[in-house]
Order: structure tokens, then sequence, then C-alpha cells
């Protein structure tokens, strides 16, 4: 006897379907899985088994094969779990072949028959072709399912309940989608920049670096709150689209780290590795590639807390991603690509001591001037390239901290963000970029143009104030996004003279 | 035996490893001359192991070597540098006068102006912001004043000593601790090429030495020695700049220091100096008096800078020393943006300067 049902992979964030066949036959029980299953998919075997058993269903003492197709394609994963138990049940025939309905199923059995949530989900049903209507999955995907419109979804709790609908014993019901599907992405973060007291200058470049989505390296001593201040960026941030959103949930479900009743990802992602993270778990990698830090911050933050203490080749390999916005990951198993569009913020001492300018009677720098230069000396030339704004976050005193005043609200900062967002989003809407980060030095040429004032003030600059050549599109671009806040059509010369001041390490006291 | 020749012996003497000029000396005064060392017999020289030791012996045994002599020829036609003995014109008269005078100094540059008077600046490498612009200040100043600046090329205070003289237009002379043709610190390179153009760069120590930390005490002897007096910024309690202080009087010096915050590591030395007799510097007229000079009238032509409104604000703000971005934020009231916007005018304006950690401070030249 044969049946055949569909079930569905996933490699990188693409899904593909993949066909279960199931022969049984006379001979030697003998329960055999063929078209490159690896190990997770082998072992569902014996949970299949089980699971058909403690449903109250007959588990065949036959020959049993189980063919996954396209047989090119190696499979991992628990999801198949649920397609080769139907494929069982069907070809045993326990349940009839179902005429004009053919859904896809995927689930995970645990050994009593309950339906167990998997991984990839979203991406799954995202990829999959428009001649497939309906699934049938665990009640614990359900949410994540419902973002992909235009599909029945049919959730169920355990084989069994799946079971006796499929005999026509209780009727098959599609899950209905609640109606907000306008949704609500204006929520509430623990944290606020109205937390913060003092630190004006910080927080106003970290305004602007929200508003242009510029990298951001903070510079200060130890305590001055730069962890802090970074974990407030995503509050922000612009406000996240639904694409946006259907990105980043469709990362997190390919990673399992999404939620049940989250379904979809609401806010940026804000990412903190500890600096002795390996390359391969930073950018993704594995035998079978998934996605590392970089991807899980897609949309997001990544933030890396003293930069000079991570390994110099782990840091190299960021330099791509910040290029590209995504990484190729090639493996055995083949090559995967992960969205990985990032806003990176890192904070570092100044120097190995860490109060080198510190205005702290309390600390002072005990370090040698070669000291110094050889600690930010670690960052590669390259790499500190990549960050448009340079803050120094100074340590506050005693009486500024129980200061009673209460700092600007995350809120009003991002209405300002939102709106200088929108103004980059309609000027780049023809050349496939949405902020000033991304300009190309091309597009600096056209798009970050200076009046003659300006002009003079920025070659002024560079005679007096030691600035090093590379600095000067990345206070044009920085200078674009302090316009854009102010709703300035052009850039003027203020906001050139206030973009130069974001470019501390460029000055000679600090090479 | 021409002079000429007596010139090459000298240098060659001052070249054997093992011999500084105090035994250089005692070679000279025993034998008569250098080229008597390279013409008396092996047991002459033998004869000199018990004071000398045997290695240096050998050692000169060797380099009896016409080999040698090809070698310092060249390097006396070379034009990356010139040789200055001791015998020379242009040999700083002042030094000639110490202890142990180098018999050879090795030179790039201008020539050394030997009926100026000159004041050595010395100072810690690792300095704050206000020694490193006090550095260029009286640097400036006495340069101005027609005062050549000696100080030792180094980090910090030295660097910024160098450069206060190179802005005045001024001479100032590098002391090094290895040879000419060896740049250090590299960070300094910048400065090295303008010493090279604007200024001399001097040292006792033959092309292709390396910075051997043993050099460094020595070198200071020459940059107190070629001065009559030695002005130190800022001198931590174990700073290498007491070293030279401790030669100045020895040599017979004026040493002069310039007073410093109590709480400030690096000036503990300064002030232990002042403690001690050293005099204490507060205007560089205190110095000029010294030499019997007048300080420059500062009749600067340039136009004064123009401020506006906001321009003005920060900058008497800062009327009273540094100030950390922040506090000139509380103090103006304005806004960041506008600040940071101001700032950057007074930086390009010249009359405000940025110190690591944001840290802002009024241009002592303004």
């Amino acid at each position: 006897m044969l049946a055949k049902v569909k079930s569905g992979g996933i490699f990188g964030i693409e899904g593909y379907i993949v066909d279960v066949e199931v022969d049984i036959s006379n001979g030697l029980p003998v329960f055999d899985i063929v078209g490159l299953p690896d190990l997770s998919v082998r072992e569902s075997k014996e949970r299949v088994r089980a699971a058909i058993k403690n449903s109250g269903f007959e588990f065949p003492i036959k020959r049993i094969t189980v063919n996954m197709a396209p047989a090119n394609t190696k499979k991992e994963g628990s999801a198949f779990d649920l397609a080769i138990a139907i494929g069982i049940l069907m070809a045993t025939e326990q349940i009839p072949r179902l005429d004009n309905f053919n859904p896809l199923f995927l689930g995970e059995l645990s050994l009593d028959g309950t339906l167990r949530p998997v991984k990839g989900v979203l991406p799954m049903l995202l990829s999959i072709n428009d001649n497939q209507r309906d699934v049938i999955l665990p009640y614990s995907n359900v949410k994540e399912a419902a973002n992909v419109s235009g599909i029945n979804i049919y959730p169920f709790h355990t084989l069994k309940e799946l079971v006796s609908c499929l005999r026509g014993e209780s009727s098959l019901t599609a899950y209905t989608r609640p109606n907000n599907t306008d949704m609500d992405f204006k929520i509430s973060f623990t944290e606020d920049f109205s937390d913060v007291k003092g630190q004006e200058s910080v927080k106003r470049a970290l305004e602007i670096a929200a508003a242009g989505g510029h990298n951001v390296i903070m510079i200060g001593p130890p305590g001055s709150g730069k962890t802090m201040l970074a974990k407030r960026i995503p509050t922000i941030l612009p406000d996240l689209t639904y694409s946006e959103a259907l990105e980043i949930t469709k990362i997190y479900s390919v990673a399992g780290l999404l939620k049940e009743k989250e379904g979809i990802i609401r806010h940026r992602p804000f990412i903190s590795p500890h600096h002795t993270i390996s390359s391969s778990a930073l950018v993704g990698g594995g035998r079978i590639p998934v996605p590392g830090q970089i991807s899980l911050a897609h949309h997001g933050v990544l933030f890396l807390d003293e930069l000079p203490e991570f390994k110099k080749e782990v840091l190299e390999v960021l330099r791509q991603p910040l290029e590209d916005g995504e990484i190729t990951i090639s493996r055995s198993y083949g090559t995967a690509t992960f969205p990985a569009k990032f806003m990176l913020v890192a904070s570092a001492n100044p120097c190995n001591c860490g109060y080198y300018g510190s205005s702290n009677d309390n600390h002072v720098c005990v370090c040698t001037p070669s000291q110094i230069k050889r600690y930010l000396g670690k960052i590669s030339g390259p790499l500190l390239d990549r960050f448009d704004i340079h803050i120094e976050v100074p340590s506050l005193p005693f009486q500024k901290l129980s200061d009673n005043e209460k700092g600007e609200s995350s809120a009003s900062i991002r209405a300002r963000v939102n709106k200088a967002r929108g103004r980059q989003v309609k000027r780049y809407s023809k050349e496939g970029i949405y902020y000033n980060a991304q300009l190309s030095s091309k597009l600096i040429r056209k798009y970050c143009v200076l009046d003659p004032s300006a002009k003079a003030l920025m070659e002024q600059a560079f005679s007096s104030m030691n600035l090093s050549a590379r600095a000067y599109d990345r206070i044009l671009k920085v200078a674009r996004t302090i316009a854009d806040l102010e709703g300035e059509k052009n850039i003027q010369t203020h906001h050139v003279a206030e973009a130069i001041q974001y470019r501390s390490l460029d000055r000679q006291y600090w090479a | 035996m021409g002079q000429v020749d007596e010139r090459i012996f000298w240098i060659w003497l001052s070249q054997i490893p093992g011999i500084g000029s105090r035994r250089f000396h005692l070679l000279i005064d025993h034998f008569g001359s250098a080229s008597q060392v390279w013409f008396a017999s092996k047991n002459e020289i033998v004869k000199l192991t018990s004071f000398l030791g045997s290695n240096v012996v050998n050692e000169i045994i060797n380099q009896r070597n016409d080999n040698i002599l090809v070698r310092i020829k060249r390097m006396m036609d070379s034009s990356e540098f010139r040789i200055i003995t001791l015998f020379d014109d242009e040999y700083p008269t002042l030094l000639k006068e110490i202890y142990d005078p180098p018999p050879v100094l090795y030179c790039k540059g201008l020539p050394i102006k030997n009926h100026q008077p000159a004041i050595s600046i010395v100072g810690s490498r690792k300095s704050t912001a206000y020694g490193r612009q006090m550095a260029e200040k009286f640097s400036y100043e006495l340069a101005a004043a027609g005062v050549t600046v000696v100080s030792g090329l180094a980090r910090g205070i030295d660097a910024m000593a160098h450069y206060g003289a190179l802005k005045a237009g001024g001479d100032t002379v590098g002391v090094l601790g290895c040879g000419v043709d060896i740049i250090y610190p590299p960070e300094n390179k910048k400065l090295f090429s303008r010493m090279e153009q604007e200024g001399t760069i001097l040292t006792e120590y033959p092309p292709g030495s390396g910075p051997l930390a043993g050099n460094f005490p020595a070198r200071n002897r020459i940059i107190s020695g070629m001065t009559s007096g030695v002005l130190v910024i800022e001198a931590g309690q174990k700073s290498g700049a007491l070293i030279t202080v401790d030669f100045a009087l020895e040599q017979g010096r004026e040493v002069y220091a310039l007073p410093g915050n109590i709480n400030v590591l690096q000036s503990a030395g300064t002030n232990k100096l002042l403690k001690e007799g050293a005099k204490l510097v507060t205007d560089v007229q205190d110095i000029l008096e010294d030499l019997g000079l007048k300080q420059e009238k500062k009749k600067k032509a340039q136009e004064p800078v123009q401020l506006d409104f906001f321009e003005t604000q920060v900058y008497n703000a800062l009327r009273e020393g540094e100030r950390h971005l922040e506090e000139l934020l509380k103090e103006t009231k304005m806004d960041i943006h506008k600040l940071n916007a101001v700032l950057t005018m007074l930086e390009i304006k010249g009359i405000v300067k940025q110190m690591p950690g944001k840290i802002f401070i009024r241009n002592w030249d303004a």
C-alpha cells in the first residue's frame, strides 16, 4: 500500500515542499527512511511509532519505507513527524484517502501523540507556491502562521484529534484570524531615555544615529553608562513597518526563538553578544547554516560592548555584512543567505585602564601613550571606517546623577526620528535605499551638496583640526541627517559644523 | 699630520663600542690624540686592560682596520647628515664646558646658532592638556624672543616645545637618544621631517644606533649642557625630566619650573623642584630677564577674531579654564546641536581647542 502526503522543509530562510511517500509491504518488520534524512529525521521513527500506538491506533508490523522527495536535498528537523505518521495511517487505511484535500502537514510528535511546535513555519508558508492553500499544524504555531494571508490553517493539539477530523468523525474548520490585521506596533518599552540623567550630547548623537541609521561607536570610561545608553537605542528607532516585522519574524522562526504567544516580532531587536563570541556564532554557520547574531539583529541594533576585547578575526567578518546588509554562508549542505541589516553600536574604553581623557578627579589614566595608541589600534581601520558617528561618553559626577530633573522621553525623540526617516525614504524612493547611512559615495555627490560657505567651512576644518581625509564622506552623511532632523532641504553650514563634532577618533590626539 | 686626518681618527675612536665620552677623553689624555691611539703599538693598548677591560681593548685592536676608516670617510661625505666634532665651530659652545662633552655630534637640519642664548624645555611624556599648552606657549615666546629652544623630540611636552618654536619661526634643536636616521617615537614622524627642514636634529650616537633605554639619560646631559637653563613644564615623581635637572645642577645651569595643581600627578615633580629652590616661572619674562633679553612686543598685525553672539557666550564660559561639553551646555543653556556647531566654529577660528574626552579649553595664543 502506498500513501503520499505533503510536508515542508527549510533551508536558510527559504522553505520548500517535501513529498512524503510511505510504502507498506509484507516482509520482515523494518522501518526505513530514505531521501537524505539527518539524525533528527531518522529519530522520528521512534516518535512516530510511539505516538501512533499511544493515540490508540495500530502500528503495522510490516516493512515500512518512507521516501522524502526531492531525494537529493538533505532534510533536517522534526517537522516531518506528523506527515510520516499520517502517511503510515493512510497506507494502512486507518484514515481514508483524501480527495481534493491535500494539505501540508507540519508538526513534531511527542510520544503520547501531542503535536509540538516546529521551527520555520512562517518562512516555509511564505515561500510555498500558490496551489498549496491548506496547512495542518500544531496549535502553538498558529499565531505565527496567521501572518500569511490567503491560506487555510487547521491547527490541532493532538494526533488523535486530527485523525478523527480526517476520518470525518468531527468537522474540519479553518482557523479564523483575529480581526486586527492592522497591527499595533507602538508598543511600550521597559527602558526609556528619560531615565538617563544628563548626557545631553550623547543623546543628541544617538538621535542623529537613529534617524540616519548610522553606525555608532561610544567611547568612555567604565561606569559612564555606555551600555545603559545603548540599550535605549531601540526605543528611539523609527517605528517598525509590517514588512520589516515579517522579515525579523522569519529569522526568529528559523532560529526557533519565536515565542508561542508572539506570532510576530513587534519591536526592533537589540542583540548584545559577549566578546568571547566566535565568528560563526556572530555571522551564522553550522553544518546546516543557521542565522547568527547579526541576522537576529536584522532591522535592529547589534551592540558590541567593549569592542577592542572582541577577537580580531571575529570583528573582521563583520565588514562584508555591514556593507551588503546580508550574509552568505556556504557549507557542505549548501549555501544560505540570511539578511543582516543592522545598526552597529559599539562601546569601548578609551585605553587599557579606561580613564584616558576622563575629567573625573578620582580616576587618573595610568596608561603610557603607546598603550593608549595600541588599545584602540586593535580595531582595524576598515572596521573603524564603518562608524559614521563617534561619541565620547563622559562619566558624570554624583550630583548630576542624583539630579531630579527628567530627561526627554524616548517617545518624543522617536517622533522626530520618524519624521526625519520619512523624509529620507521619500527622497531615496528611486535609489533603492532607505536612509542616509546607506548612501554610496556616488549618491553622496548627488544628495549631499554643500553650498559655498559650508564647503569653505569643511576645508577650514580639515586644515585646522587635523581631521583625516576618510572623515569627509562620513561628515557629509551625518550632516545630511542633521538637516533631515531639522526638516531642511539643503545642508547648511551649521549642520556641517555640528557633524564635525562627531568625529572624535579622527582627531590627531587619538591617533 | 693634517687636521683632516686627525678628524677621521677622532670619529673612529668615538664610534668604538664600549668607549663613551668619559673613556674617550681619558684615552685622548693618555695618548695625546686619536690618531695616536690608531698608531700605538698593540702592547701599549693591551697595557690598558686593567682600566678598560679586555673586551674594549680587543675592540680597539680589532677596529684598527682600514675598512672601517673607509666607512667613516663615506659617512663624513654623506649628504644625509653632517658630523660635528669638538673642534668644529658649530659645536655648541656651552656643551664644550661640561665634564664629558660628546666628542662627536651627528646633525641634520639648520646650523646651530652658537651666538644665540638657548633654553631647554623638558617634561613628562605623559602630560596633561595644560602642560602641553604651556610647553607650546613658553617655547613659542622664547623662540620669538630669539632664544634657541632645545628639547628631546619625545612624546608629550618635548614635542609641543618643538612645535611651539617652529610655530614662532624660531630656532629649535632636538636631541635624540638614537641615530639621526632613526625616528623614535614613530608617531613623531611629522615633527621629525619638520625639524629637519626648519630646526636641527642632533645626537651623539652614530647612525644606526637604536633607541636603547640607557641612551636617554645620557642624551639629557646634552639637552641641559648646551643651554643656559632648563625649564621643567611638568614632571611626575620619577620623570626623566628630573634626570635632566640633575645634570643641569651638576653643570651649573639654571633650573626653572612651572607651578602646577597639587592634585595632579604630573605636577608633583615640578612643585618639588620649586620647594627645593628652582626659579618659579609664570611668565616668559622670568626667563628672559636672566638672559638679558626682552619679550617681543606681541604686536600681531592679524585682525582680531570676529565672534558672533553665541560664540562669545561659549568663549566667555571658558574663561576659568577647561570645561566639559556637558558643563558648557548647562552654563550657556544652549541647545546641544547649536552648541556643537558653535564649538566647531570656535575650533576653526583657532581660539578654542578640544581635548580628548570632549573637554574644551581656550587656546593660549588667542
